[in-house]
């Protein structure tokens, strides 16, 4: 009987700690523009044209403004049940990383495997990207800031909640002082904004994109027919039957390419565990293999675009 | 010694009629502001926590008017929000609860919240700054008194009733 009640109590904790959706990470992170006219850009040469990167670094080294602004609004974020991504903290451990991964060897000498895709996709990473812009403005001896917040999911890169103004002008008061007075006023609106997004969540799926390819030496391409079937329609209708009330959108269907796009996937998997984007898709390459003995590999590309290419693991 | 009784007399009489009095301010208050007749103006942008705003009261009493200013600042607060002002350059207060369903499945709640000594006190103060009165017809006053309202705490307070979901919920 005890024994019973035990395991009684431990399915109930596991089902309720498992039935919970990932809990969305959020990364406040100055915008380009903003890092752009403080001069917190770096250069580099590609392929003839020289592009310029958001050296987020720089700017937290020297920006006490920026500092400020991050620090408050993790202060009012902590308030409301999400403490904020570190990007300070989130920038260290991405170059100690490297660090520790150029100086691990194997007893042979090996050294630890990246692909370049890989080191590419080393970049700070949020499900939710609070990005910042403000500007100074000055009228004579009046001062005043213009503020914009905007939340982008990481997953569309689609703006789900913003809010900007221009503050009180002053004379007196520190830039500080208004840079504090415009995370104040604008914190109540974006969170208002970002909890409807939350809430769409819940209802609607996660949204996200689904590129398939094909290697050139593959055996089918998605106009073939498998089974009676073509391959394009078995995964256009495994997607159906695995979305959110069957809801995405087909934006190119070719021998090729099939790409997926708004692809409403459950925050919760049938067990009443916590999902994300790989996961979701690896269960369309589990049945490609197991139904139709193709084989696929499958790569994530930020945190809301999978791609999977069959023909090869 | 008659005299002396008389003082006393005098006393007592003149105190029971000042707490009769204030009591039926209280009750005439009360009465009042169940009408919920009230409008809310940002008056600064407050700190962290909290809001200052004006909350203009009506009434036949100017003393009864700035009785009512505490409940109906809490109650703005919580189901209408205050609007922005754009000179002062103050963004608006958003409302706690939106949904007219949410305040019908809660009235009982909200009853007891608003009732006289009920928890909405815990998270109003009055200010130093001014009343302003205004008559308004011959026999009605609006009057403008600025309060500070602890909106973290009165959401957080209806957060953990049930009554506005956290923000968090659900993850």
């Amino acid at each position: 009987m005890k024994k019973i009640f035990i395991t009684l109590c431990f399915i109930i904790v596991a089902h309720v700690s498992f039935s919970q959706a990932k809990k969305p990470t959020i990364m406040v992170m100055p915008s380009d523009v903003w890092c752009n006219q403080n001069g917190f850009v770096g250069k580099f040469d590609n392929q003839g044209y020289e592009e310029t990167f958001s050296d987020y670094d720089k700017a937290l080294l020297n920006s006490v403004d920026l500092n400020l602004v991050i620090s408050k609004i993790g202060e009012m974020m902590t308030e409301r049940g999400f403490p904020l991504k570190d990007l300070a903290a989130t920038m260290k451990s991405i170059k100690q990383q490297s660090v520790e991964q150029s100086l691990t060897a194997s007893r042979s000498g090996d050294m630890v495997a990246e692909s370049a895709l890989e080191k590419i996709s080393k970049v700070a990473k949020a499900d939710i990207i609070m990005q910042i812009t403000w500007i100074v403005n000055t009228r004579g001896p009046q001062r005043s800031v213009t503020f914009n917040l905007q939340g982008i999911d990481a997953y569309t890169n689609k703006q789900v909640a913003a809010a900007s103004g221009t503050g009180r002008s002053t004379t007196s008061s520190e830039v500080q002082v208004l840079l504090e007075d415009a995370v104040l006023s604008y914190i109540d609106q974006f969170n208002t904004q970002l909890q409807s997004h939350f809430d769409d969540l819940f209802t609607n799926g996660r949204e996200v994109s689904i590129l398939c390819n094909r290697w050139s030496g593959a055996e089918y391409d998605f106009e073939s027919d498998v089974q009676g079937e073509e391959l394009g329609i078995i995964i256009e209708d495994w997607i159906a039957d695995n979305t959110v009330e069957g809801r995405f959108s087909t934006v190119d269907y070719s021998q090729n390419v099939l790409s997926f796009e708004q692809v409403r996937i459950p925050l919760l998997n049938e067990s009443g565990r916590a999902i994300d984007t790989r996961r979701w898709a690896s269960g369309l390459t589990k049945m490609l293999k197991t139904k139709y003995q193709i084989d696929a590999s499958l790569v994530t590309r930020g945190l809301g675009k999978a791609v999977i290419v069959i023909g090869e693991k | 010694m008659k005299k002396i009784l008389l003082l006393v007399v005098a006393c007592l009489t003149i105190f029971s009629i000042d707490g009769y009095s204030q009591k039926r301010k209280k009750k005439q208050a009360n009465e009042e502001t169940k009408q919920w007749r009230y409008e809310l103006s940002p008056e600064s942008l407050g700190t962290q926590n909290s809001k200052v705003i004006r909350v203009w009261s009506y009434s036949k009493d100017v003393n009864v008017a700035r009785e009512q200013a505490t409940k109906n600042a809490v109650h703005g607060v919580v189901f209408q929000g205050v609007q922005a002002d754009k000179e002062k350059r103050i963004t608006a207060v958003l409302p706690l609860v939106k949904s007219i369903a949410v305040k019908n499945q809660y009235s009982a709640f909200f009853e007891d919240f608003f009732s006289e000594g009920g928890d909405y006190r815990r998270f109003v103060n009055t200010t130093n700054v001014s009343d302003k009165i205004r008559k308004i017809e011959k026999k009605m006053y609006k009057v403008g008194v600025v309060v500070n309202v602890d909106y973290s705490a009165l959401r957080t307070f209806l957060e953990e009733n049930g009554v506005v979901k956290k923000m968090s919920s659900g993850f």
